[in-house]
């Protein structure tokens, strides 16, 4: 029995994106969903009702990060991160692979694992595909991933990618030999093959034949060409079966959000709604996609940030409030709130739209919206034609 | 003995008894919280309204119209303007002849009773004290003691006339500050002539420099300086003090006579990653587990919730605490989120805190009612 039932009750007539739900453990997701970043136990200064109060049902958390503190003992007497956090909806942990290669200079990857010095001790240590599914299975995400072996897409050795793709595929097994109870966690490969499309549809084939209950796609939002980057999405998507969801990893932006959607994609999570929160940086639906709460612009601004949206902050605060105590960890929470209403309404606002099969008029009035002199960036243009979808 | 409670007349037709807590704002919002979590609270706080900020943009709330409390998006309840931040240690050596400084993120603004007035009408606060001049630390010279007191009558004076000309302001308190420092003649004159004027009570000022400090107050010095001050005031008005007060001091001071409090107290403890567990009601409660390294008969007024020994204490900070902190989290918890500098700790305990400290103070006033004040002091 599998911990996930994925029904798809929509699909574009025009591009390829799809409304379904998902049956987590803990929660029924709407997708496509964008889930917040909790990266330590906790959604930047939110209170867990705060999230639910946004009707969040999915959320992150890091593995590197909650192996390190609170760790695996405290997670288990705790009886998990749900129940340690006090969230009693869904959760996704990725595999601490990536946060490792990328937080961690000296971070090395053989085959065994990623050969890692603890940055708390010194200590040379190892995280294992068995090691992870460990810390994972403490921490009892409704969704985990495998560990991956993570090369940056930009990376010039195409023999490195190759033994990525590969290791990546025999690491999925020992995860999957690792993986203790299906029935309540599942577990998710993951796409690589860098920016090479034979590879990717490859990598994608063989993941594929694990009949895993969904898939991830990885190795990108890197610092790859836009125009590699939706190629690969897309291709991904094309390999990747209809009936299971598809989760491209560290993707955030709106106008990304609204272009993978239309390539496919159904999970997204990414941190940076609640990190630009911290620096004053509101989100809004138009061009400039942002409002910058520090500048003094707002100082007798008495509008809320956004008049249409329904978060607390904008049905009780004015921008110029915001403004007045932006130096207050007070502010920060309360873009915080806002920045994540403003991801759940896109993605909602998305998925009405593939329900209502009006997506591809939606994508052009957003577009429009965010580019008022229509210089649209040529890959979402590009991306969007390849999906049936013009703008002009 | 105890004073005998004391209604506040209040905005919105509410009233208000003494001891009251004032919880205090730093930069317009109470500390770590929103107007969203502020609703998880059980108890509607009465706000202490440090002027810097409004003063640094009363052009802003003058183009508002509809006063500071409003602006913050805060309930309307009772709030009370007041020149120096208490939490925030003070600045010296700043003020001049005709102003006051006062200091908001860095930035000081030298102000005079007139631009404090006009703070005060934009913000329409539903009391305010006069700005006042209480820079008489200890080793203060005579001659500044001095000057601070005639200093402050005079600014008094003026806000006084101002505030009789502006209609917006008629159903505003006025609060007049008793200053002097440690000199007992300065306090003697202070009071005194405060006193002749149409205050509707008193700010007993300048006993400590604000910040944590505040709370080191050594009460062999101050207790007989106070106890005359507050002789010399009359028993219908209420007496407002500002600084970090412990359980134990704040029932000192209510002993002698001070209605008003406010809440850095809960701050301080807050910042330093503290939750308090010190006996807030008379009933008898089943006495808080103090972490497995605390010996119970000795008495703590709060846990060091960053000490590695509640790492998987899965117990709420106090047992019998009804917050929403303890109602929904543990000590664990906090104390991961404390160890890994997350923004949500300080937020949980700011709940507790100020929910712990507000039930004290509701004890307090029960206590009063009752005559039972000295059964809450042997617990303390
Ligand atoms: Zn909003
Ligand atoms: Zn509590």
């Amino acid at each position: 029995r599998s911990a996930l039932q994925f029904t798809v009750l929509a699909e574009c007539s025009t591009t390829k994106a799809r409304a379904s739900t998902m049956v987590l453990p803990h929660a029924t997701v709407e997708t496509p969903v964008f889930m917040p970043v909790g990266t330590q136990g906790t959604l930047k200064g939110l209170l867990p009702d705060q999230l639910l109060a946004l009707d969040c049902r999915l959320i992150l958390g890091n593995t590197y990060h909650l192996g390190n503190r609170p760790g695996v003992s405290t997670l288990k007497q705790a009886g998990g991160l749900h129940r340690f956090m006090n969230w009693p909806r869904a959760l996704l942990t990725d595999s601490g692979g990536f946060q490792m290669v990328s937080l961690l200079d000296l971070a090395q990857i053989t085959e065994d694992g990623v050969k890692f010095r603890s940055p708390y001790d010194d200590s040379e240590c190892m995280l294992t595909p068995e090691h992870s599914m460990e810390i994972q299975a403490s921490i009892g995400a409704d969704i985990m991933m495998q560990l991956d072996d993570v090369v940056d897409a930009t990376h010039a050795d195409p023999e490195r990618f190759e033994e990525a793709r590969h290791r990546t595929v025999r690491w999925l097994d020992r995860c999957l030999k690792a993986h203790q109870r299906p029935d309540r966690q599942n577990l998710f490969p993951i796409v690589q093959g860098g920016l090479d499309v034979d590879k990717r549809k490859d990598c994608a084939r063989r993941l594929i034949e694990r009949d895993t209950p969904g898939f991830a796609v990885g190795g990108l939002s890197g610092g790859e060409a836009k125009d590699d980057f939706w190629r690969m999405v897309h291709v991904s998507t094309n390999e990747l079966p209809k009936n299971k969801p598809r989760y491209l990893m560290g993707v955030g932006f709106a106008v990304d959000l609204v272009v993978c959607s239309a390539l496919g994609i159904d999970m997204y999570d990414c941190v940076f709604p609640t990190r630009t929160a911290r620096f004053g940086s509101a989100l809004i639906m138009k061009h400039p996609g942002a409002l910058n709460l520090k500048a003094r612009a707002f100082r007798l601004d008495f509008d809320p940030i956004d008049q249409e949206c329904p978060c607390f902050t904008c049905q009780n605060h004015s921008r110029a409030y915001i403004h007045s105590i932006i130096h207050e960890p007070s502010a920060c929470h309360l873009i915080t709130v806002h920045n994540v209403a403003f991801q759940l309404r896109l993605m909602k606002t998305i998925r009405q739209n593939i329900l209502a099969d009006t997506f591809p008029q939606f994508i052009q009035s957003f577009m429009l919206a965010n580019y008022p002199d229509k210089k649209y960036p040529m890959w979402a243009i590009n991306a969007l034609q390849a999906v049936g979808v013009q703008l002009s | 003995m105890s004073r005998r409670t004391h209604l506040l007349p209040g905005p919105y037709g509410q009233s208000w008894t003494t001891p009251l807590l004032l919880t205090s704002l730093k930069g317009g919002a109470v500390p770590h919280l929103t107007k969203e979590t502020l609703a998880y609270m059980e108890i509607e706080p009465a706000f202490l309204a440090p002027a810097a900020p409004i003063v640094q943009q009363t052009e802003v709330l003058e183009k508002y119209q509809k006063g500071l409390t409003s602006f913050l998006g805060l309930p309307h309840q009772f709030s009370l303007m007041t020149p120096l931040d208490p939490s925030v240690p003070d600045r010296p050596g700043f003020h001049t002849q005709k102003s006051v400084a006062l200091w908001h993120n860095g930035n000081k603004t030298s102000v005079t009773p007139e631009m404090y007035m006009r703070g005060v009408i934009a913000a329409q606060p539903s009391a305010f004290v006069a700005l006042c001049d209480s820079e008489t630390p200890v080793g203060a010279s005579n001659k500044r003691k001095g000057k601070a007191v005639s200093k402050s009558l005079d600014f008094l004076d003026r806000c006084l006339l101002m505030k009789a000309s502006e209609p917006r302001l008629s159903d505003s308190l006025i609060f007049g500050a008793i200053e002097g420092g440690y000199d007992a003649q300065c306090r003697a004159f202070s009071a005194k002539e405060t006193v002749q004027r149409p205050v509707d009570g008193f700010l007993i000022d300048g006993f400590h420099t604000n910040g944590v400090t505040s709370g080191d107050l050594i009460w062999s010095d101050a207790q007989p300086l106070l106890q005359s001050i507050l002789k010399a005031l009359p028993d219908s008005k209420p007496r407002l003090y500002q600084g970090s007060c412990s359980p134990k001091m704040t029932l000192d001071l209510i002993e002698i006579g001070i209605d008003m409090f406010e809440s850095s107290y809960v701050f301080h403890e807050t910042e330093a990653g503290h939750g308090l567990i010190f006996p807030n009601t008379l009933k008898p409660v089943t006495s808080p587990d103090n972490g497995c390294h605390a010996s119970l008969d000795k008495k703590v007024d709060f846990l060091d919730l960053k000490d590695p020994q509640f790492k998987d204490d899965f117990s709420p900070i106090h047992q019998s605490c009804t917050c929403y902190s303890c109602r929904k989290h543990t000590r664990a918890y906090i104390n991961h989120l404390l160890a890994t500098k997350e923004m949500l700790g300080p937020v949980l305990l700011m709940i507790h805190n100020l929910h712990h400290y507000q039930i004290f103070f509701r004890t307090i006033r029960e206590c009063c009612e009752t005559d039972s004040i000295s059964a809450l002091r042997a617990l303390i």
